[in-house]
């Protein structure tokens, strides 16, 4: 029989399970990522999104990258008090941004394409901004306060569109919470830890495929009409979801969320030049690695998986680009262990029977 | 016959600027009458920070001994909180300009507000990261009153004289300062500490010392730091006005 010829002859190992998974320890398997973006010490990097997006803001800024912090503490403020108050976590104090729609909103906001709604809401005398209820500690004392400082939050939020190179969102949920009529989205569920829950005003919204999709592609053509070199890093955050409003078993909620966010963004670094995609997810969640890197209530990544995540990251950027050589900034000091990562999504907890 | 009053016995303890406070005294500026028996200690320039807390009691380090001694004049070989009524904390390397100057700057900024519950902790974290605060903490825990007053602003001479441009500082809403202020006195009462602001009288442009309240030669000694004995007068008057209280 004459040898046929096949394009699945000339590829890599890395393109076959067998050679560029199965026969490698998790640790040795690399080259996951292609990046498009060259990420160099001197780029400044905002980090927003969920939960995990801490980390990536922790690792770059101990690597000597340009984390850039456009909402610093006060000089004076202590590390431990910074972080009370939600300094330092993102590169803004916007708390958690789980969905593209709230990127939207809030970038919507920051460059005044659109004016905030006047909602707040109250608890025990103090004032919570709905749209980041966890920011202070004990809320606001009034609602001139919470307007000044969300102000604040949103001139640095357009300093930081302004001024980076790169911007790395993860997306966490699909899932949210949306006022009904004027639709603006909740950071959270009215009633968990402000607000008060009211069925005729607030629903439950799961973001589709097209929706997260047209959401992303709009802030960034939104921060791009800003900055036009500006860039879009997607990740996924592997964290599963604490609670699912949806009707469906929580695990399965979380397997249709994480799949939809990463099929968008897939599809968006396939598609789009200023879109990239960095598998953080696969590194936390897949076979290979055996869930090796989930604290043991199956939810929080541990050190080890923030490490190895982020060594793939610097370790492909390398290969693909070269090790950097522009060493315009002395490390910092790792921010905060990473078993102190600021998770609001994880009061919901609160409320399981 | 009634016995008379006890005099408060009272310790100014600080740097180099204690200085001030001694020479008020010596010019017949603050007049201790007969309810004050005021007392220094203390080291000036690098030998301050051969100073440790050690048993609750401030100890010199080997090889300031003399300084103490000549600031002291009593044989005083440490600080030790039970030998006094009270104590001033002037100055010890707490310098207010540090942090008015930037939250006086950051004011300006679009994304500079800070709400009160993070201004408040702002100020609180400043003073209680001192290692001399500190030490006047641990003196607040014993019988002795506790009373600070933390270094004042450089002199106004320097906005002219270094180059720089202060105008930010300069056009702040001097309500900012008053805030602060607020929030320092009220985080050492918090500790037990009696802060005393820096006289406003005294104070020009937000943070700068007026140049009346410089020390004697201090142009020609491009000092921006010391102040001389009018403002250590109205730092003694203070004091025992809080005393006194």
């Amino acid at each position: 029989m004459a040898d046929t010829q096949n394009p699945y002859q000339d590829l890599p190992e890395t393109a076959f399970w067998k050679r560029g998974v199965a026969e490698n320890a998790a640790f040795d398997i690399r080259g996951l990522w292609q990046p498009k973006f060259h990420f160099r010490p001197g780029h400044k990097v905002a980090t927003a999104g969920s939960c995990f997006a801490q980390h990536i803001g922790r690792a770059l800024a101990a690597r000597g990258y340009h984390w850039f912090d456009a909402e610093p503490a006060p000089h004076g403020l202590n590390e431990d008090s910074a972080r009370r108050f939600n300094y330092g976590i993102f590169s803004f104090r916007t708390g958690n941004i789980y969905t593209a729609r709230a990127l939207l909103q809030w970038v919507s906001w920051a460059l005044e394409m659109e004016e905030p709604p006047t909602e707040l809401w109250q608890k025990q005398g103090r004032f919570y901004d709905p749209f980041r209820p966890a920011i202070e500690p004990g809320g606001f004392e009034s609602a001139d306060e919470l307007i000044a400082s969300r102000k604040a939050t949103l001139a640095a939020i357009r300093r930081a569109i302004n001024e980076c190179k790169y911007f790395v969102f993860t997306l966490g949920l699909t899932e949210s919470w949306r006022h009904a009529d004027l639709g603006h989205e909740y950071a959270m569920c009215p009633g968990t830890l402000a607000g008060d829950f009211d069925a005729e005003n607030h629903e439950f919204h799961n973001h589709k495929y097209e929706n997260i999709r047209s959401d992303l592609i709009a802030a960034l053509r939104l921060m791009r009409s800003e900055n036009p070199k500006l860039q879009m890093l997607l990740t996924v955050s592997p964290v599963p979801l604490t609670a699912t409003a949806s009707g469906h078993h929580v695990l399965t909620a979380t397997s249709h969320s994480k799949s939809t966010l990463r099929a968008v963004a897939g599809f968006l670094a396939a598609e789009h030049s200023h879109f990239d995609y960095f598998p953080s997810y696969e590194i936390i969640t897949t076979p290979p690695y055996r869930g090796m890197f989930f604290e043991p209530n199956l939810r929080g990544v541990n050190p080890n998986g923030v490490a190895l995540v982020m060594e793939n990251f610097f370790y492909d950027q390398a290969r693909v680009f070269g090790a950097p050589v522009d060493k315009t900034r002395t490390p910092k000091r790792a921010l905060k262990a990473a078993s102190d990562v600021v998770c609001e999504e994880e009061m919901l907890d609160a409320f399981a029977r | 016959m009634p016995s008379p009053a006890k005099k408060t016995r009272l310790c100014v303890f600080g740097d180099s600027h204690i200085g001030a406070v001694k020479r008020a005294l010596n010019d017949g500026l603050f007049d201790p009458g007969t309810s004050l028996e005021i007392e220094f200690w203390g080291a000036d320039g690098p030998r301050f920070r051969m100073l440790d807390l050690i048993d609750g009691r401030i100890v010199p380090r080997e090889g300031i001994e003399e300084t103490i001694r000549t600031i002291n004049g009593q044989g005083r070989e440490v600080l030790d909180p039970a030998d006094f009524d009270a104590v001033l904390f002037t100055a010890v390397r707490i310098r207010a300009v540090e942090l008015f100057q930037p939250m006086l700057e950051r004011s300006h900024r679009p994304d500079g507000y800070l709400s009160r519950a993070v201004f408040d902790q702002t100020c609180a974290d400043w003073l209680r990261k001192n290692k001399y605060y500190r030490m006047a903490q641990a003196f607040a825990e014993t019988d002795c009153h506790v009373l600070m007053s933390i270094a004042s602003f450089p002199s106004e001479r320097m906005m002219s004289q270094d180059g720089k441009d202060y105008s930010a500082i300069e056009t702040a809403d001097p309500a900012i300062s008053d805030r602060i202020w607020n929030a320092l006195v009220t985080a050492a009462l918090d500790d037990d500490i009696t802060l005393i602001p820096q006289p406003a009288d005294t104070i020009t442009a937000n943070c700068f010392s007026r140049a009346e309240y410089d020390m004697a030669g201090a142009e020609e000694a491009e000092d921006f730091v010391h102040r001389g004995p009018l403002y250590g007068a109205m730092l003694l008057a203070a004091a025992a006005a809080e005393l006194a209280a």
